[in-house]
């Protein structure tokens, strides 16, 4: 996937997990791959999915699953993307797993317009805003938060939690 | 230009540090030899390179001194404190025009010492004005010829001729000259006998009759004659050392002649022959100088280890696999190059490290200026300078350093007419020392000053409501609250002629590096400040262990020893101890520690560390190999996890987490006692 860059840092990566689409800026993507091995860290807070080699480099994997409000017992995802983050005001990369990566959307043929403010399953925080991509709706995500916050982001799964 | 610019600059920096290094160990009634001389070079190539490069403002400042150090070392002006001084401050000033953007501060200093200079090399000083040159002779040496001839039988009475020849040597400097002709063939060779003399040519400031006194044991059993050769010290003078060359070569040649040789070469060396060996001596240590160290770019250095580190991790994974493949040819080459990759990666590592003596002088200095500031005398000593830390570990680690000694000296050490009142000697002390302990390195700040007083702690805890007035704490508890983050109201200043900042402050900058401080206090006897800190270094041996299913890796420094243990004798054991071949040591089954599930086998196997000076035995399923592993940090994201040092990548791209003993270990004790 290294043609990300040919549409400069003007486009969209879209992916999706498991049924919805999410969209967050190509800049903030370093690379799409299969799921490597993982090592789980001992006593790691519930985010946190463990660690694994990316070229010889020590990246943290997050539990998108966890992360998404999804249910922890179905089979992993296959593929991960690696995110470049800013974090405590540091750039840090951080892998994501996600069910599939769809596509890459330059920003010249779409539109972003401002988050719903009722019936999103998200808290508003997270999300930067929604676009309409081959008639599907898609969630543009403020991934520097998603990835670098420790709460679950699904509204109504924290609701369910308390 | 500009590439010339920044070797300038890196060999100003080098000169200016020389420089700063050579003052702080100078006192005026006791000047190094050669003392003049060097810093007359130094500023003779500030001077000569500073206008090369475009420093003119360097090169005009280091020529009126060089001017007033030409003079000096041609007697035309007496070296004073006021001069030591002078220097002392343009050591600032020198760094100050280095930096791109000069301070207006910098530049009136400049003004002011030049001004000065000019005064002192004008003359308009008379204090300064010549009349002898002898302040500038450190201590009187003379030169004299020893032989120690003794008996055959010297042995009989139980004594050892070498003690006697050590004992001279230790009197000052010395040649000293074995003559073996008399040993005979090895069959008429009686080995109880000594068929050996000495020839010892020394300089020296003691007198014939002390050194006559290093023989009171002897002189029964030995022919001993000492013969001064000259009043002053004449080993190293060419003319000297050429006759010397005589007797090296045939040690019997030593007689009434050569003596006489000896002392008529010593009387006629003059003045001129001591230039000319100063001039020597200088163009030794310039030689010496550029044959004994190369200048190395730092990144050249960090790119040297990271490719060391690449073939660590590779060399880890060939050894994996041939263990695997069981290939008796391949497991040969993969033993040498493992011991190759070894060596390699020692060799890298001691590269990267740097004797603490390093940054010793910036302590010295920081001393000097405030024990003055405040009106204080201090003594600064040091042990084991010759401790080394990674250049980057030392680099991070000064600055709390400073701020500590800060402390010592504005807070500790007491004025000297308190410490006179207090019965204590006027001047304090402060003892700076570095030390290996364990995989740790520990440097320790004591001073002899008035200490920590747990009452002022304690109302200032209560008042910030650090402490609550029902909580009973010991001392020694309270005098650890000013570690807590934001108890100091100081503001965070970096600089440390600034104000000073809090011991929270230092402590997190020490906690930043894994490290650790702790604090001794007695009231009124003074306060030890204690730093632990990892070994830096980024390759070390690691054993390979599994816990339930997944690999870790225990630093090989800290391990003692390992043992099979079943699940019964875990099972038996009381209070948490093991006994382990008569010996009880405490353990932590490693599975509960970091609440890992799965089948526990039936045999497991105890890992026994060194933790501070006791044994800690860890239970693990199984101990693997031990191999050469390549630290790598787990990153800002998982900073703060206190289990990990790191991760390394082993085998084909796995990754295995390397644990930080020593914090599991003391997690798990302050957990118990707080419970």
């Amino acid at each position: 996937m290294d043609q990300l860059s040919d549409f400069g840092t003007n486009a969209y990566l879209i992916f999706q997990i498991e049924e919805d689409l999410f969209a967050a800026e190509v800049e903030k993507v370093v690379r799409i791959s299969e799921m490597p091995p993982i090592t789980p860290i001992p006593k790691a807070p519930p985010y946190l999915k463990g660690i694994i080699n990316q070229r010889g480099t020590v990246i943290p994997m997050i539990n998108t699953r966890f992360k998404f409000g999804i249910d922890q017992s179905g089979d992993e995802y296959q593929v991960i993307v690696l995110f470049r983050i800013s974090h405590n005001e540091e750039e840090v990369e951080v892998a994501a797993p996600v069910t599939n990566v769809k596509d890459v959307v330059s920003a010249e043929d779409i539109e972003v317009n401002p988050a719903p403010e009722m019936g999103l399953r998200y808290k508003p925080e997270y999300v930067k805003g929604m676009i309409v991509s081959k008639d599907k709706f898609v969630i543009l995500l403020d991934i520097d938060k998603v990835l670098s916050s420790e709460e679950i982001i699904n509204i109504l799964d924290s609701v369910s939690e308390e | 230009m500009e590439q010339f610019q920044s070797k300038f600059i890196e060999e100003a920096t080098d000169l200016i540090d020389e420089l700063e290094e050579l003052l702080l160990e100078t006192q005026i009634d006791h000047l190094p030899e050669g003392f003049i001389e060097q810093v007359f070079r130094i500023m003779h190539s500030l001077k000569g390179s500073g206008a090369m490069f475009g420093f003119q403002a360097i090169g005009d400042f280091a020529h009126n001194l060089e001017d007033m150090y030409d003079k000096i070392r041609n007697d035309e002006i007496v070296i004073t404190e006021r001069i030591l001084d002078i220097t002392l401050s343009s050591v600032d000033l020198f760094k100050g025009l280095l930096s791109s953007d000069v301070d207006p501060m910098v530049a009136e200093g400049v003004e002011r010492v030049t001004k000065e200079t000019l005064g002192i090399i004008n003359n308009e000083d008379a204090s300064v004005q010549s009349q002898a040159r002898s302040t500038s002779v450190a201590g009187k040496q003379k030169t004299f010829w020893v032989e120690f001839i003794p008996d055959k039988d010297i042995f009989d009475n139980g004594t050892n001729p070498l003690y006697v020849v050590d004992e001279l040597t230790g009197l000052g400097k010395t040649e000293v000259i074995v003559n073996t002709t008399k040993i005979p063939e090895l069959g008429e060779l009686n080995p109880t006998a000594c068929y050996i003399s000495w020839s010892i040519l020394m300089a020296t400031e003691k007198t014939k009759e002390e050194i006559d006194e290093v023989f009171m044991f002897v002189e029964d059993s030995a022919k001993i004659s000492i013969v001064e050769i000259a009043n002053r010290n004449v080993l190293g003078e060419e003319a000297v050392e050429n006759h010397l060359k005589i007797v090296k070569s045939n040690p019997a040649a030593v007689n009434r002649k050569f003596i006489e040789e000896l002392i008529e070469l010593g009387q006629n060396a003059e003045k001129k022959q001591e230039e000319k060996k100063i001039q020597e001596n200088l163009n030794e240590f310039n030689r010496r100088k550029q044959l004994s160290s190369i200048r190395v770019a730092a990144d050249k250095i960090d790119g040297y280890l990271s490719l060391v580190s690449e073939l660590v991790t590779v060399q880890t994974s060939l050894s994996i696999l041939s263990e695997k493949l069981k290939i008796e040819e391949l497991g040969r080459i993969t033993e040498e190059i493992e011991h190759l990759s070894r060596n390699l990666r020692d060799n890298a590592i001691s590269i990267s490290l740097v004797p603490f003596a390093t940054v010793f002088s910036r302590f010295q200095r920081l001393v000097r200026d405030l024990s003055k500031e405040f009106g204080k005398e201090i003594e600064l000593e040091a042990e084991g300078m010759d401790t080394e830390l990674d250049k980057s570990m030392i680099q991070t680690i000064t600055d709390p350093l400073m701020h500590i000694i800060r402390n010592s000296i504005d807070h500790g050490i007491e004025s000297p007419q308190e410490r006179e009142a207090n019965g204590k000697s006027k001047t304090g002390k402060i003892i700076m020392r570095a030390l290996h302990s364990g995989a740790n390195i520990v440097i320790e700040v004591i001073d002899d000053g008035k200490g920590i007083d747990p009452n002022k702690i304690k109302v200032a805890a209560l008042r910030k409501g650090y402490l609550k007035p029902e909580v009973e704490l010991s001392d020694e508890e309270i005098v650890k609250l000013i570690l807590k983050p934001g108890f100091s109201t100081a503001e965070k200043t970096t600089s440390v002629s600034g104000r000073g900042v809090g011991m929270d402050v230092v402590n997190q900058n020490v906690n930043n590096l894994r490290g650790t401080l702790e604090i001794d206090s007695e009231l009124g006897k003074g306060t030890t400040i204690r730093i632990r800190l990892p070994q830096s270094l980024s390759i070390l041996d690691g054993m390979l262990v599994s816990i339930a299913g997944t690999l870790f890796v225990i630093p090989s420094m800290v391990l003692l020893k390992i043992a099979p243990i079943t699940r019964q004798e875990i099972e038996a054991a009381s209070n948490a101890m093991l006994n382990i071949e008569g010996e009880f040591i405490p353990f932590l089954n490693m599975r509960n520690e970091f609440g890992l599930d799965g089948e526990i086998p039936e045999r497991e196997e105890l890992v026994i560390l060194e933790y501070e000076s006791t044994k800690v035995a860890l239970i693990v399923d199984q101990v693997h190999n031990e191999y050469q592993i390549v630290l790598r940090p787990l990153g800002k994201f998982l900073k703060g996890n206190d289990l990990l040092l790191g991760a390394s990548i082993i085998g084909e791209g796995n990754i295995s987490l390397v644990l930080d003993t020593d914090r599991i270990i003391k997690t798990v004790i302050e957990k118990q006692r707080k419970q």
